[in-house]
């Protein structure tokens, strides 16, 4: 007998109740009558009861069924071609294994690793298995080798890992008592492997001593790579982060990054932070949060609110004289190492927002290796005002001009007072920026009236005030202080402010250094700039024809500042569409720099992307586009796609592509663009602002006047820049909303923003 | 919650599915809060699961729900949607190949499990049709590890009734799915 149908259940639904409701005894009598009176259905319920009392005795549905569980493997088990040995570890992520291969290809011992989750669904799985591709691509001799990523059959996912034995680092530099430059040599290496993974669109996320091992030769071998992210990424709510993950115990927060804590976008800059704990727990033994134990709500404080002692202050104030020790140095004398340069390289890695941190991996590694060389570390004022100057100058975006301009103003203070003091005659210099600037900043002081309302642009005005009166006589540092501030004010567009300053900095260094002195010069420089900026063309050029003439006698017609003045002339010509002068002086600079600093150097890149807009502007779009590709495709290779310069080099290739008319091209590369631009600079950037409007304007191109309005207005409302935002009613690219009058409202709009921005 | 809970209950079809996905997915978080702290999630019963997603959701509505015992019948569905599901996907791995991992276990597990909870799931809601009340005892007992003590205090009838719709309910389902067991 097979189905019962509905009908015949209904039927016979209050027999069979009322027959298991009947002891065995009462239920044999009960039948008997039964069939006598419903013979239809007695021989069904009868066999029913029969099958009833056979389910009875197999417990028939008694047993549990199999719960969505991960079961646990054992010993002996097979995944793939390997299998698997002992049990070796036991990480919150899940149990590790070592195994070997069965298939007799090749011996090998491997890790496996069991995430701790299970892949629910067919697209979840699949996903796991294309994550873990990308991460087995990455071959590198410091990163531990990912072979295969599989999900098992009872969907737990798991990694086949190359099999790395030694010891944490932080272990292995103590048992061998490496000292400082021991340990930061062996540290480049890790970097090296992050950079690696960096420049390949892979975070690690996790970066902390158990997951970087050194072996008995000395060999660094960095584990896990983006497998945090594969976790992560399983988990439906985007607040779990490696917090709620490491709940249990082994993933502990003490490495995290206050971006990690509080939720916030994880970029390549939370792995400098990481490293960055790394660093200093190698350096010093003790972690930046401090020795306490901390409660789980102290220790996100300590990550996200406080500064971490510099490393140097954590060795002087330690009772510990292991960690010196360790180190084959005295306390004193190890402080005296840390002091200085490697707790501004600490501190700078360790910075509390991303954007303050080394730009990249690689700008950490650089400053190390400097600090080998005895060479000045990267953060000199100079160079960061030369980097914001290239920045600026073909970013029609700016940069997030007052954090800028902070950190540049503290930074070169800062810097100038620690390189100054290292020479003991300068000492006294030392101590005047710093009396200087505290003097600045005692604005902030709630004592001092302007209270909260105290900004960027209040402090810059003090200082620049403040200037000529309270640094005594000391024309020199008059002048280099005076150019940095003039960079400031530039960056804000206040360029009339920032030229006085220039021209006042180029007098004072004139008089007291001479008019060959590079001080002299790259104030003459930035000045010629700014002119430039403010549409003064014909009397920038000049100045920038004068100054070669100088900087070729003085520097040599290949250096540095020589050809950047090329550049910048060259610019200078563009816009005064002197074009074939511009292309030829443009294509000179980027031989030199092909030559000098290599075809792959950030400012040969940038001679590259300025190459291609003058050719954009002589109306030769596919030499343009294809120029900007090349110098977009070296750009990602090298410095890696979440890079501000490749996200600029994006704007620019996009922007060819609208002029070319390739419309949907430029849209999916401005829609890609901003995506990015939102993750690593912020929805209200100048720059994801910039490329809202770009979308706008191919909208408006398209006849989408309704999208353009509404990206536009959005850009505007949105941290557009207000050179932009006062110009929009006379913007080609707007053409086709002319006449409509919701685009009159909205440059009305624009121009009350702009105008009470440019107040401020 | 409490309003889709009375709207499914006048038998809006929309509401009804809101509220099964939206007690599904509590319960697959606190299935996997529990993995993320022992490691294997059913150290945890189904029950306690149950109930602590009823404490959970109870709470984020501000207010208790007007009946616990109705909400652990809806609750019990969704527990076994969490289970069939689960069963389904290995079933779909083992027929995709893609994942398919040759396995020691794979000889001490019995093959039939998986396809057998399906189709036990399937003869349930046949019966749920008829009999809603044995089906979701059949929910409550198999699927969340209820005792016939707690599903009679949940449903204030004494504790023999409970088992008698259970066996009763045992038998269609085994009929049911007997066909296909026994190929």
């Amino acid at each position: 007998m097979g189905l019962l149908n509905p009908d015949r259940w209904q039927e016979i639904s209050p027999y069979l109740d009322h027959a298991l409701s009947l002891s065995e005894q009462e239920r044999t009598e009960w039948i008997a009558t039964f069939r006598a009176e419903r013979s239809d259905l007695a021989a069904l319920l009868e066999n029913l009861l029969e099958e009833h009392r056979a389910l009875a005795q197999e417990h028939f549905l008694e047993e549990e069924p199999a719960r969505p569980a991960i079961e646990l493997s054992s010993t002996g088990e097979t995944l793939g071609a390997y299998k698997l040995v002992s049990r070796i570890g036991d990480g919150g992520m899940g149990q590790v294994w070592l195994a070997e291969r069965i298939d007799g290809r090749f011996e090998r011992q491997v890790a496996i690793k069991f995430l701790n989750f299970a892949v629910a669904s067919q697209g979840a799985a699949e996903r796991f298995k294309r994550e873990g591709r990308i991460l087995g691509q990455l071959a590198h001799p410091h990163i531990a080798e990912l072979i295969d990523a599989g999900v098992a059959r009872k969907g737990e996912p798991y990694l086949v890992l190359e099999y790395v034995t030694g010891g944490q680092i932080d272990q292995y530099c103590d048992e061998h008592v490496l000292g400082v430059i021991a340990r930061i040599e062996l540290f480049l290496d890790v970097l090296g492997a992050v950079a690696h993974a960096h420049a390949n669109l892979v975070v690690h996320r996790d970066i902390k001593p158990s997951n970087v091992l050194v072996s008995s030769k000395g060999t660094v071998k960095l584990l896990d790579f983006g497998i945090a992210k594969l976790l992560a990424d399983d988990t439906s709510s985007s607040a779990a982060t490696l917090l709620t993950l490491g709940a249990g115990n082994a993933m502990t927060p003490l490495f995290a990054a206050p971006e990690q804590v509080t939720g916030g976008a994880i970029t390549t800059a939370t792995d400098v932070y990481a490293l960055g704990v790394l660093l200093y727990v190698l350096l010093t033994g003790q972690h930046p949060v401090g020795p306490r134990p901390h409660s789980p709500a102290d220790l996100v404080k300590a990550i996200t609110e406080t500064d971490p002692a510099l490393a140097s202050q954590a060795v002087a104030s330690s009772s510990d004289m292991a960690a010196a020790e360790n180190r084959g140095n005295t306390p004193e004398k190890l402080c005296r190492r840390l002091r200085g340069d490697l707790d501004t390289i600490v501190a700078k890695a360790l910075k509390k927002k991303p954007e303050e941190r080394y730009a990249s991996v690689l700008a950490l590694g650089d400053d190390l290796r400097r600090y080998l060389r005895h060479e000045p570390i990267s953060a000199r004022p100079d160079t960061i005002s030369y980097q914001l100057r290239k920045y600026l100058r073909r970013h029609r975006a700016g940069v997030g001009v007052a954090a800028a301009l902070l950190l540049l103003l503290a930074g070169f203070a800062l810097l100038q007072a620690v390189q100054l003091r290292r020479i003991t005659r300068e000492r006294d210099r030392a101590d005047r920026i710093a009396q200087f600037m505290t003097g600045i900043f005692k604005v902030a002081d709630p004592d001092q009236k302007l209270g909260n309302t105290l900004t960027a642009r209040d402090l810059l005005d003090k200082a620049a005030h403040d200037i000529d009166t309270g640094l005594g006589h000391d024309p020199e540092l008059q002048a280099r202080l005076m150019h940095v501030m003039a960079m400031a004010y530039n960056n804000l567009g206040l360029y009339s402010r920032a030229q006085a300053l220039l021209e006042r900095s180029v007098q004072l260094s004139t008089l007291a250094l001479g008019p060959d002195n590079t001080q002299t010069v790259r104030s003459r420089q930035r000045l010629a700039w700014t002119l430039f900026q403010q549409g003064r063309v014909a009397e920038a050029e000049s100045q920038q024809r004068s100054l070669i003439e100088v900087e070729r006698r003085v520097f040599g017609p290949e250096h540095e500042e020589t050809i950047g003045t090329m550049g910048d002339l060259a610019t200078t010509l563009s816009e005064e569409r002197r074009l074939p002068e511009a292309e030829k002086i443009q294509r000179d600079v980027l031989e030199i720099q092909k030559r000098v600093l290599g075809p792959e150097a950030h400012y040969t890149l940038a001679s590259m992307d300025n190459l291609a807009a003058i050719l954009l502007y002589e109306g030769r779009p596919q030499e343009a586009e294809k120029l900007e590709r090349a110098t977009l495709d070296i750009q990602r290779r090298v410095y890696g796609s979440e890079n501000l310069t490749t996200v600029h080099y994006m704007m620019n290739e996009a922007e060819i592509k609208a002029d070319m008319g390739a419309l949907d091209e430029a849209e999916k590369m401005s829609l890609d663009l901003l995506e990015l631009e939102r993750r690593l600079i912020g929805p209200d950037s100048p720059e994801a602002a910039e490329t809202t409007y770009s979308l706008g304007s191919i909208k408006a191109k398209e006849g989408k006047k309704d999208e353009a309005l509404s990206l536009v207005r959005h850009a505007v409302d949105h941290g557009l820049l207000p050179r932009e935002a006062l110009t929009l009613g006379k913007d080609p690219e707007l053409k086709a909303l002319h006449g409509d009058p919701r685009f009159d409202t909205l440059v009305a709009h624009a121009k009350a923003i702009a105008t009470r921005k440019n107040a401020n | 919650m409490i309003a889709l809970m009375e709207a499914a209950e006048r038998g809006s079809k929309a509401a009804a599915d809101a509220l099964f996905s939206a007690l599904y997915s509590e319960l697959r978080r606190l299935a996997k809060c529990e993995l993320a702290r022992h490691g294997s999630p059913m150290s945890l019963g189904a029950t306690t699961l149950l109930h602590k997603a009823y404490i959970e959701i109870a709470g984020k509505d501000g207010t208790s729900f007007p009946d616990h015992n109705r909400f652990m019948g809806y609750a019990a569905r969704v527990m076994r949607g969490l289970i069939i599901d689960h069963a389904r996907n290995h079933q779909a791995q083992k027929r995709g190949g893609q994942f398919e991992i040759t396995s020691l276990g794979a000889e001490l597990e019995h093959p039939v499990n998986d396809r057998k909870l399906v189709r036990i799931s399937d003869a349930l809601d046949e019966l749920a049709k008829a009999e809603p009340t044995l089906a979701e005892i059949v929910d409550l007992k198999f699927f969340c590890g209820f005792s016939f003590a707690e599903i009679a205090a949940m449903r204030d009838v004494c504790e023999r009734t409970i088992q008698r719709q259970w066996e009763k309910a045992r038998i269609y389902l085994h009929r049911s799915i007997r066909a296909d067991l026994e190929v």
